[in-house]
């Protein structure tokens, strides 16, 4: 039969499922907020307050998040900081449903507890999408901290690699300045090393290549700045 | 004696009788599609009777002939069953006939395996088909570009356009892509003003070859004319499309709006559009969603024509989602692509519209799987689907050639060329108007 061979409505509406995006790319901050990002870090070109340039490329990503086309319909942002307790900014959402925020530091650094919690909220994430329909691209996790956990990091550290290794994640780690241990942090990405960032040129470029994730994310560029040498 | 495969079409081709007499009379056997029926009753269904006419002619000789036998190929992309004739009666020598380039392409294992196999193709004479190389060609392309001054865009406020004059550029929606900047002018037209490093005398000749060329298609976004900047090249005008919506979003969008009826019109057009532009050898190389502007399903616009693959002016742009063969950044300049590069985007921008996901979409995991381009996730039997889901729901709507096409494009790279799309679609639309109509009485 030459024209499809059940009842097949092709004029009736189109039943829409009840989502927002057909397409969806998860993306997950874990953002150390501890005490030591208040501190002001000197380097070759200059001093920054890292708690503010944070704060300040988190509000530029969202901004361009926000005034892009096709980013602002399929990125679902979460944002968990890590300073004293772990905070829940926002569970996955549309950038345009989030509220403006700025973090504050201080406390201890509970990494591990923070991307435990940042994998749970992803596999619940990914259900919904399973339940509904909906495609999504490879979830990426940017994980950021600039010193030592100070709780019980490697189950979390498992379960992330785990994620990493069976190719359901895809996981960015950064140390900022030099007080971060580079070796805690690959244990929760066996695939890319973490890189270092020093100074706020390092802060701008992280967040201007995930930017651009978050409208092509088949563009690998922030690969190709990972993969370049510290 | 000899066995030989005739695909339908020969049988259209001038002067195809006397051969077809000689082989008869040389007590050949004619092994034809097991399909051919449906093909006669599609070509009457389009009101080709004539065509159909001849074949049927053609198979009721034969038939009463006792020579003729049919054999299942899949639309002519799985010759499995012809390589077991093949096997069993090794001692004859086996023509196969055909056409399409496509064809000859899926038939070309048979060639390779079997040094007694030939295939040919009819034009007054049985005319062989050579094996066509796949070295990509080279482009035009120079090494250090010394004729251009390169300007910086972002501070100019006004362009000059040697047709349309002084035209003063509207900054405040602009729109930032891969190799320059689009702002409006303010009589409806739109400036693209290349970066410095796509501010070449190679993209200056390619434009001035493109202005040469006659393009009488309303729905390709033609240049319209070279953009000067106090004499230094900047980039190229083009009409603006208004109240029209990327194909991009529409897409996001789960193509709201639109009734699936619609979504096969789109598909329609736009290929009508692409194979406007190949049969004039133009390709149009940064094939992408966000390339195509839709206003209603009759009207589909091809946009952003100007990085198009001219002669052997290179397309510099790909995305790395719409493109099979990987391209380093050398690659794109120097290098030109083919028509069967091509058939990635198409086959995946019409699937993405038809059933709404991507090709590579894996159902189990939610994940599209772009590592993974060869993975495609939706069966050509369809007693295998227990569980029917809103991809599967579509992909079982697809005439059961277009789910042939497909299939055996995505996992074997057996491309259906555009003829072939274009007619399968027109039909399906043809179809459902009537049964539409029917229904309605």
């Amino acid at each position: 039969m030459t024209y499809n061979d059940f009842n097949f409505d092709l004029f009736g509406d189109y039943k829409q499922p009840n989502i927002d995006s057909s397409l969806k790319l998860p993306l997950c901050l874990v953002l150390d907020n501890s005490g030591s990002m208040s501190i002001r870090t000197k380097s070759t070109r200059g001093s920054i307050v890292k708690i503010d340039e944070l704060n300040s490329n988190v509000e530029k990503l969202i901004n361009y998040i926000k005034n892009d086309p096709k980013a602002s319909k399929i990125c679902d942002l979460c944002i968990i900081t890590f300073g004293g307790r772990v905070n829940l900014v926002t569970d996955y959402n549309l950038v345009e449903n989030i509220s403006p925020f700025r973090l504050v530091a201080g406390g201890n650094t509970p990494l591990g507890e923070a991307v435990g919690l940042a994998i749970d909220l992803l596999n619940k994430r990914r259900d919904h999408y399973i339940e509904n329909g909906i495609e999504h691209y490879k979830p990426i996790m940017l994980i950021m901290s600039d010193g030592e956990p100070t709780d019980s990091y490697i189950e979390s550290a498992r379960r992330c690699s785990e994620k990493v290794s069976r190719k359901e994640l895809k996981v960015y780690p950064v140390g900022i300045g030099t007080d971060f241990r580079e070796d805690i942090l690959q244990e929760f990405s066996p695939l890319i090393n973490p890189k270092r960032i020093t100074d706020m040129a390092g802060f701008v470029r992280l967040f201007e290549l995930l930017s651009r994730s978050t409208s092509n994310p088949t563009d690998d560029s922030i690969d190709k700045w990972f993969n370049e040498d510290i | 004696m000899a066995i030989v495969f005739i695909e339908e079409s020969c049988f259209l081709a001038p002067g195809f009788i006397n051969l077809l007499e000689n082989l008869v009379n040389d007590g050949s056997l004619i092994y034809v599609e097991q399909q051919i029926e449906q093909t006669i009753t599609n070509l009457k269904a389009q009101n080709r009777f004539k065509e159909a006419y001849i074949i049927e002619g053609y198979l009721d000789i034969l038939e009463s002939l006792a020579v003729l036998k049919k054999i299942t190929t899949n639309s002519y992309f799985d010759f499995s069953h012809f390589d077991r004739v093949i096997k069993q009666n090794q001692n004859l020598s086996v023509l196969i006939l055909t056409q399409k380039e496509s064809v000859y392409k899926n038939v070309l294992d048979l060639k390779n395996k079997y040094k007694h196999v030939a295939i040919a193709r009819f034009s007054q004479n049985l005319i062989y088909w050579d094996d066509n190389s796949n070295d990509a060609l080279d482009a035009f392309y120079l090494d250090n570009d010394q004729y251009i001054n390169k300007v910086d865009i972002e501070n100019l406020d006004y362009v000059y356009s040697p047709k349309y004059g002084h035209l003063c550029l509207d900054k405040r929606k602009t729109f930032k892509g891969g190799e320059g900047i689009l702002y409006p002018t303010y009589n409806n037209q739109l400036c693209k003003l290349y970066f410095k490093d796509h501010q070449t005398y190679v993209n200056f000749k390619k434009l001035n070859a493109m202005l040469e060329i006659d393009i009488h298609n309303p729905f390709i976004n033609w240049p319209k004319d070279i953009l000067f900047y106090k004499n230094d090249f900047v980039g190229y005008l083009m009409d603006e499309v208004k109240a029209a919506e990327s194909l991009d979003v529409l897409r996001i969008n789960a193509f709201k709006g639109y009734n699936i009826f619609e979504r096969y019109l789109i598909s329609y057009n736009l290929l009508l559009n692409i194979d406007y532009l190949h049969k004039r050898n133009i390709i149009v190389g940064d094939l992408k969603l966000d390339n195509i502007l839709i206003k209603s399903p009759e009207e589909v616009y091809l946009v952003d024509c100007g990085s198009c693959q001219i002669g052997d002016f290179a397309c510099n742009v790909c995305h790395p989602e719409y493109t099979k063969r990987v391209y380093t950044a050398d690659e794109l300049k120097q290098k030109l692509r083919t028509v069967e590069d091509e058939y990635y985007p198409i086959n995946k921008i019409i699937f993405e519209i038809l059933i709404g996901k991507n090709p590579n979409y894996n159902r189990y995991s939610g994940e599209v799987d772009i590592e993974n381009k060869n993975n495609f996730y939706f069966p050509l039997d369809l007693s295998e689907i227990k569980e029917y889901t809103g991809e599967l729901y579509m992909w079982r709507g697809l005439s059961e050639r277009m789910r042939t096409f497909f299939y055996y494009y995505f996992k074997e790279n057996k491309i259906t060329y555009l003829s072939e799309w274009i007619n399968e679609l027109e039909l399906y639309i043809k179809n459902a108007q009537a049964m539409k109509i029917k229904g309605e009485r």
